[in-house]
């Protein structure tokens, strides 16, 4: 059974219109039903299932099981990671060593390896 | 979490049942509101330990009373305005029913900020601001003072946010977001009348250039004292309302005004879907039923530059009326 969704916001009118990120419009008091696609839109944004974002909410009724999920999606990075040299491989680098094949391995990996090429020159 | 925009966040408000007892966004009755900026902050004055110790740097850090504070900026939306002006220093009426309700605020004299569960009555609310994907919540927040004004022929607010305690949201809900309802330049006429309890406004006055009207409750903060570190109440002193515009200098009448302390009445009124405040979908009033000119300036300030007046004014009393009033009229139904 695929995902129905339904708003309540006492506040407005039956049928006032409001747009929910990765599903679209849903009118006051009415029930949408979500594709696979909105699912898999909302996930995106919101990092959520459908069923999760709305648990416990008082605005919203969702009834059905969620076919997608954000383990379905795939993890997201922002930032370099940090490099893990020893103080040994720091002491190489300052006085311009050369490093053993692990050790240059280690810098390729981190994506800061600048003695790679030196290394095979 | 990856590095976030401010465009990616939202605000959200619910009206309190009882005052400073946080309500998440997923609590039913909550509008997520959209906003310019915000800048709600935890507001706390450290206790920095200055024994004397043979050192001449405090030694010690100790935590204080707090509250939290902060501006609201936001385009006038009559499906959200009334939720604002619900938490500010008002009398409340509703007329009217939906999709045509009417609130009328008129000045209070509360001395200190108050809430009920229900009704057209001064409220608390709590506010959520969803920074980056992580909920910042505050609770028992009203409105201290309020500035509208129009940008580019747009009618904006600065709501002046104090609340009494921040808590860290369990549960955020999703936003659900309606389609602006905003007043723009050709929605504004500036009325202006004799001081009465009831002005009689005849024909659109054409010579304002901008206009801000900014009230201010003295709002500020109470901490008693009790085993919490949040505010205890919000305090409300002197209710000061001015406005400011320009106008352009073609005689000496409203400099006399100003000289002569001549009161009147003023009104900016803004509407959409119709011709009158009777007629519209949705309208908004500021009336200010007895006025005085603070200020007058008239200076040839440079070669090419236009003589005009940049004024500004007060807000009076009136016997038997209310000084000012603001009127919304929407669609919006808040039990």
């Amino acid at each position: 059974m695929g995902l129905t969704l339904k708003m309540e916001m006492d506040a407005f009118p039956a049928g006032y219109e409001f747009a929910i990120n990765g599903i679209g419009v849903v009118k006051n008091g009415e029930t949408v039903e979500i594709s696979e696609d909105q699912e898999r839109d909302f996930v995106a944004y919101h990092r959520k299932s459908v069923p999760d974002a709305f648990e416990g909410s008082g605005t919203f009724t969702v009834e059905g099981d969620a076919t997608v999920t954000p383990e379905d999606m795939p993890e997201v990075s922002f930032q370099r990671a940090a490099v893990q040299i020893s103080p040994e491989t720091a002491m190489k680098i300052a006085d311009d060593e050369e490093l053993t094949p692990e050790e240059g391995q280690t810098l390729v990996e981190s994506g800061t390896d600048t003695t790679t090429s030196s290394q095979e020159d | 979490m990856p590095a976030g925009l401010g465009g990616g966040g939202w605000l959200a408000i619910s009206l309190e049942a009882v005052m400073g007892t946080y309500q998440d966004p997923s609590t039913a009755g909550t509008v997520w509101v959209p906003i310019l900026s915000e800048g709600l902050e935890y507001n706390e004055d450290k206790y920095f330990s200055p024994q004397i110790r043979q050192q001449t740097i405090v030694s010690d850090v100790a935590q204080s009373y707090y509250h939290v504070e902060g501006d609201i900026r936001m385009e006038v939306d009559p499906q959200f305005e009334p939720y604002f002006l619900h938490c500010s220093r008002h009398l409340i009426t509703k007329t009217g029913t939906t999709p045509a309700i009417t609130y009328k605020y008129v000045p209070s004299q509360a001395g200190s900020a108050t809430t009920v569960a229900s009704g057209a009555f001064s409220r608390t609310a709590s506010i959520t601001v969803v920074r980056n994907g992580i909920g910042f919540g505050y609770a028992g927040c009203v409105v201290r003072g309020y500035e509208y004004t129009l940008d580019n022929g747009v009618l904006m607010v600065t709501w002046r946010v104090i609340g009494l305690s921040e808590v860290d949201p369990t549960a955020l809900g999703t936003p659900a977001w309606t389609n602006p309802n905003l007043f723009a330049a050709a929605a504004h006429s500036v009325y202006v009348a004799a001081a009465a309890t009831s002005p009689t406004y005849a024909a659109n006055d054409t010579n304002h250039n901008g206009f801000t009207f900014d009230v201010n409750f003295n709002g500020e903060a109470q901490n008693r004292i009790v085993p919490d570190r949040a505010a205890t109440y919000i305090s409300y002193g002197e209710t000061e309302a001015t406005y400011n515009t320009e106008l352009d200098f073609i005689n000496k009448t409203e400099y006399n005004n100003m000289k002569n302390n001549t009161t009147r009445a003023l009104r900016l009124e803004s509407l959409r879907g119709g011709a009158s405040f009777a007629l519209a979908t949705q309208a908004h009033r500021i009336n200010m039923n007895r006025t005085v000119y603070n200020t007058y300036p008239v200076a040839l300030e440079s070669m090419g530059g236009l003589i005009m007046a940049g004024v500004t004014g007060r807000v009076l009393g009136i016997a038997g009326g209310d000084p000012y009033s603001i009127e919304v009229k929407t669609a919006t139904d808040i039990a």
